[in-house]
């Protein structure tokens, strides 16, 4: 035993009688056994302090009854007896906020991680994905497609003819003003594919912030399904013009996985999203475009020019059978300003 | 057991358990308000305890528990334990001493030299284990031997 371990066994010394190895190391060593010495003391004088003082309150112990306890029982103050109920109604409002959240986000059918990450993994999602959710439902919500349940009586924002927006269709006044920035980063391929001028984009663009809508038709797969996807330019976080869709659909199987699909610029398939339908068969869905290839506003709004991927949206149940597609070609409403 | 019987098997616990819930707590009143709440404590679980042999240290659990819970709100303070004991100036050193040990070295040191338990009992008391008993009534003697050391008490032989 060393000094150390000697004075540590010493301060720890909990009987009246201090261990042979330790004394044996006090025979040798003045200054432990001087520690120890102290130490003995102490204790004298501790025991002899702590039997006194126990005597005088040994002898003055009050008496405590079962009226006492019964009485002091009665005096809790309401919050120490309510407390472990408080906590279980916490903890149960808690779950039930929980699973409301949770029952919501999968009837409703907002992409959860493992959509995101799915998106994402087919190289189709970009990274601004995050960031465009926001705008995405509020071109959504401004395009009317953001409530599958109101959707099954809604017409479809076009014409008879097919290939003509109806002005008057609903949403059409919700539609926001125009932004002069937005205008200016858009920009019009030609007829033969190049780039216009900003000041002509400016005129024959629509404007980057107003919403679109299209709508989509059942194939014989299910006839009854229908959906619509809702189109809103956006800038990008370099700046880059792109466009960001949203889409919802209904009238397909309940709780039934499907996979959204597009084509780029060479007419290759592209994976846009995997959603997988609520209880009532609908499912709302965020996309964001921005860097898919061919998916500039361009392509997407005015359905012309070289091959869009909106103009290929598909719907495809898990056995790859198409059971919706957009209909035709959207038109822009935008015309040429004089 | 009944809860009826309580009160007949703790009466003789009473006034040792009353001698060391003062001295955790520091002050007399204090003392007596620790031991209903550590009494009605173990009143109200007595059914599970009720096999319990020895009760002295459960009970003794019970207490450092109470005392913590009532610390929270609380700070002991040696002056007030000094004004409320009758004592003299070793008996008030005493006070001080217990009273300025922090918490966990207390319950280890009060139930040392009052209850006069060894470190197993003390850890079964406190469910906590031996060595950790150990630790903190090092910690106590640390801080205790000092004080004492410069009250001049304990001096060595020359």
């Amino acid at each position: 035993m060393n000094c150390k371990e000697a004075q540590l066994q010493t301060l720890q010394l909990a009987e009246a009688r201090p261990s042979a190895e330790l004394i044996a190391h006090a025979r040798t060593c003045k200054g432990c056994r001087r520690v120890l010495e102290e130490m003995l003391q102490h204790q004298v004088w501790l025991r002899r302090q702590f039997a006194e003082v126990s005597a005088r309150l040994l002898a003055e112990a009050p008496t405590v009854t079962e009226v006492m306890l019964r009485d002091r029982l009665q005096r809790l103050p309401p919050p120490s007896r309510a407390r472990p109920m408080a906590w279980a109604a916490a903890l149960a409002l808690s779950v039930a906020v929980a699973g409301a959240t949770g029952w919501y986000l999968k009837t409703h059918g907002k992409s959860g991680p493992q959509q995101a990450a799915s998106a994402v993994s087919k190289k189709t999602a970009t990274n601004a994905v995050a960031r465009a959710g926001e705008k995405l439902r509020a071109a959504a919500a401004r395009a009317g497609v953001s409530k599958p349940k109101a959707k099954p009586k809604q017409k479809p924002r076009k014409t008879a003819k097919g290939d003509e927006f109806d002005p008057d269709a609903p949403g059409k006044s919700l539609k926001p003003q125009p932004s002069p920035d937005d205008a200016a980063v858009v920009k019009t391929p030609t007829a033969a594919g190049g780039a216009p001028a900003p000041a002509q984009a400016a005129m024959t663009q629509p404007p980057s912030s107003e919403p679109r809508s299209f709508a989509f038709a059942p194939t014989d797969a299910i006839p009854t399904a229908g959906g619509n996807v809702a189109v809103t330019a956006q800038q990008a976080a370099d700046g880059s013009p792109g466009i960001s869709v949203a889409m919802n659909l209904h009238g397909l199987a309940a709780e039934a996985a499907y996979t959204i699909v597009g084509a780029d610029a060479s007419d290759q398939r592209v994976v846009l999203a995997d959603v997988i339908t609520d209880a009532n068969g609908s499912a709302t869905t965020p996309l964001a475009t921005g860097t898919l290839p061919g998916a500039s506003w361009s392509d997407a709004m005015a359905g012309t020019g070289s091959p869009g991927w909106l103009r290929q949206l598909t719907v495809l149940d898990a056995a790859g059978n198409t059971v919706l597609t957009v209909s035709q070609s959207p038109k822009t409403p935008a015309q040429p300003v004089p | 057991m009944a809860q009826r019987d309580f009160i007949s098997a703790v009466r003789e616990h009473q006034p040792k358990l009353h001698r060391t819930a003062c001295f955790l707590a520091g002050d007399r009143r204090e003392g007596g308000e620790l031991l209903q709440d550590t009494l009605l404590k173990a009143w109200l679980g007595w059914d599970e305890s009720a096999a319990r042999d020895p009760m002295y240290p459960w009970l003794c659990g019970i207490l450092a528990r109470c005392r913590e819970q009532r610390q929270r709100g609380q700070k002991a303070s040696a002056t007030k334990a000094m004004a409320a004991l009758p004592s003299d100036s070793q008996t008030a050193l005493l006070w001080e001493l217990v009273g300025s040990l922090p918490p966990r070295p207390r319950e280890v040191f009060v139930l040392r030299y009052a209850e006069e338990m060894n470190v197993e009992q003390i850890a079964e008391a406190l469910g906590e284990t031996p060595a950790t008993v150990r630790s903190r009534l090092g910690e106590a003697h640390a801080q205790v031997g000092e004080r004492l050391r410069r009250a001049g008490i304990g001096k060595p032989r020359p």
